[in-house]
């Protein structure tokens, strides 16, 4: 009975809002960014906007290269040589490909230094070494995300290659975009929207769905929250691959310095989701996977350098810091 | 809580709505009315459901439901095999009350 009831509960999950404003000395954005490890995709929307700055645009370009590595030996990780070359350099993480996070053996390395085995139990067992039990329940394949390219030379006697991030760009037009007001994290009837309703929508437009709700339309009665107001264009771009927390921290930068001269924006929104499959989410906080692997961030960035950051995990997740 | 820039607001269990990303084989697209009833397998549909996206070129779609009825739509497409006399299937890729989460599936990251 106990079990029936369990699935037929819905998994909880967990969306954390909060609000600041890059100025402020406590502000924690660049430690929130900079401790998500393995994020799989980077977006971020401009409203206004038909053409990306060159300093924008070269941001993107450079997210990559990382690298993926076939058949690697796991002691290849914690050799001195390695440990020297790139562990004590900083910046470097790696996670195993195509594993699943609650199927298979799953290894991240952290860009402190820190090795994450997710074993199952026999795995454990054979491996001898003292772990802790998961909160939720090889030679490797790995991808590696580096800063320096003598990762080829490097991995040379093994089959490594160079992958750069997918980069998609697109521009909008006649978009409804929900109105905010950067002190309302909850809205206000008949003025703002709040930051859940903002969320869901930023997940419709990523997702390409139409939001017309028309009379006629008896497929979704899902629209852009209210109040809303339309405007000519919006920017679109999104970048897919292994994307080092770095390069997230310089976009973001960059977007705070979007409204350093005056822009039609009111605000901008850049939004992270992290590898489904990746042991931690933010630090060495546990991250699983029961119906959905998620662990993403959005920040909403508004022309007073105030900001929204919403953190969202799944079931099988420790609360957000 | 209270962060230093004010409140924050935390969603925890029954988030109210859930998002499906499915694809679904030789089927060209679903009437909603067809869809609840052939879904829930009642006379009258129970469940109002949305579709957001269709898309024919991967016969894939997202759907969206109120969260209490996650289960039984989730069952309802995994047990059905056939509309109007053709055999079908549907897999479900992604669930999640995040639509921002179906945006994206790094399990669909393919480097060899």
């Amino acid at each position: 009975m106990a079990t029936l009831r369990r699935l037929r509960e819905t998994p909880r999950h967990l969306l954390v809002c909060e609000k600041s404003n890059f100025g402020h000395d406590k502000s924690r954005h660049r430690h929130l960014v900079e401790t998500h490890y393995h994020n799989y995709r980077v977006s971020f929307l401009i409203p206004e906007c038909g053409i990306l700055s060159k300093e924008l645009k070269n941001l993107v370009m450079e997210t990559g290269p990382y690298y993926f590595v076939k058949n690697l030996p796991l002691h290849e990780l914690i050799s001195q040589e390695f440990i020297n070359t790139f562990v004590k350099k900083g910046s470097c993480c790696a996670l195993t490909y195509n594993t699943n996070i609650d199927e298979d053996n799953t290894v991240a390395l952290l860009p402190n230094g820190k090795l994450i085995l997710s074993l199952d139990k026999d795995t454990y067992e054979e491996s001898g070494l003292q772990g802790h039990p998961s909160q939720y329940s090889g030679r490797k394949i790995m991808k590696f995300s580096m800063e320096e390219s003598v990762m080829m030379s490097y991995f040379s006697n093994y089959q490594i290659q160079e992958h750069q991030p997918k980069v998609s760009l697109s521009t909008v037009r006649d978009l409804q975009c929900p109105v905010l007001q950067s002190g309302e994290l909850g809205g206000t009837p008949e003025m703002s929207c709040s930051a859940l309703e903002l969320f869901d929508w930023l997940g419709a437009i990523f997702s390409n769905a139409s939001l017309n709700n028309e009379p006629n339309n008896f497929i979704s009665t899902y629209c852009c929250p209210q109040p809303s107001t339309v405007v000519a264009k919006a920017y679109l771009c999104t970048v897919t691959g292994f994307i080092l927390p770095e390069k997230i921290r310089l976009l973001l930068d960059q977007l705070c310095h979007y409204f350093d001269e005056p822009k039609l924006a009111p605000w901008v929104t850049l939004s992270v989701q992290g590898f489904a499959d990746s042991p931690v989410s933010w630090r060495e906080n546990e991250h699983g996977f029961r119906k959905g692997g998620e662990h993403l961030y959005n920040f909403v960035i508004f022309n007073n350098q105030d900001y929204w950051l919403q953190m969202a995990v799944g079931a099988n997740d420790d609360c957000p810091p | 809580m209270l962060t230093h820039g004010g409140g924050w607001v935390k969603g925890t269990w029954n988030l109210p709505v859930h998002f499906f990303a499915i694809s679904y084989e030789s089927i060209h697209f679903l009437n909603k009315k067809k869809t609840q009833k052939e879904l829930t397998g009642l006379v009258d549909a129970a469940l109002p459901l949305d579709v957001l996206t269709y898309e024919e070129k991967t016969l894939s779609a997202i759907l969206r439901i109120c969260s209490s009825g996650l289960v039984k739509l989730w069952s309802s497409l995994t047990l059905l095999g056939s509309y109007k006399g053709k055999k079908c299937a549907f897999r479900v890729i992604q669930v999640s009350p995040f639509l921002l989460a179906l945006s994206g599936n790094s399990r669909e990251l393919v480097l060899d």
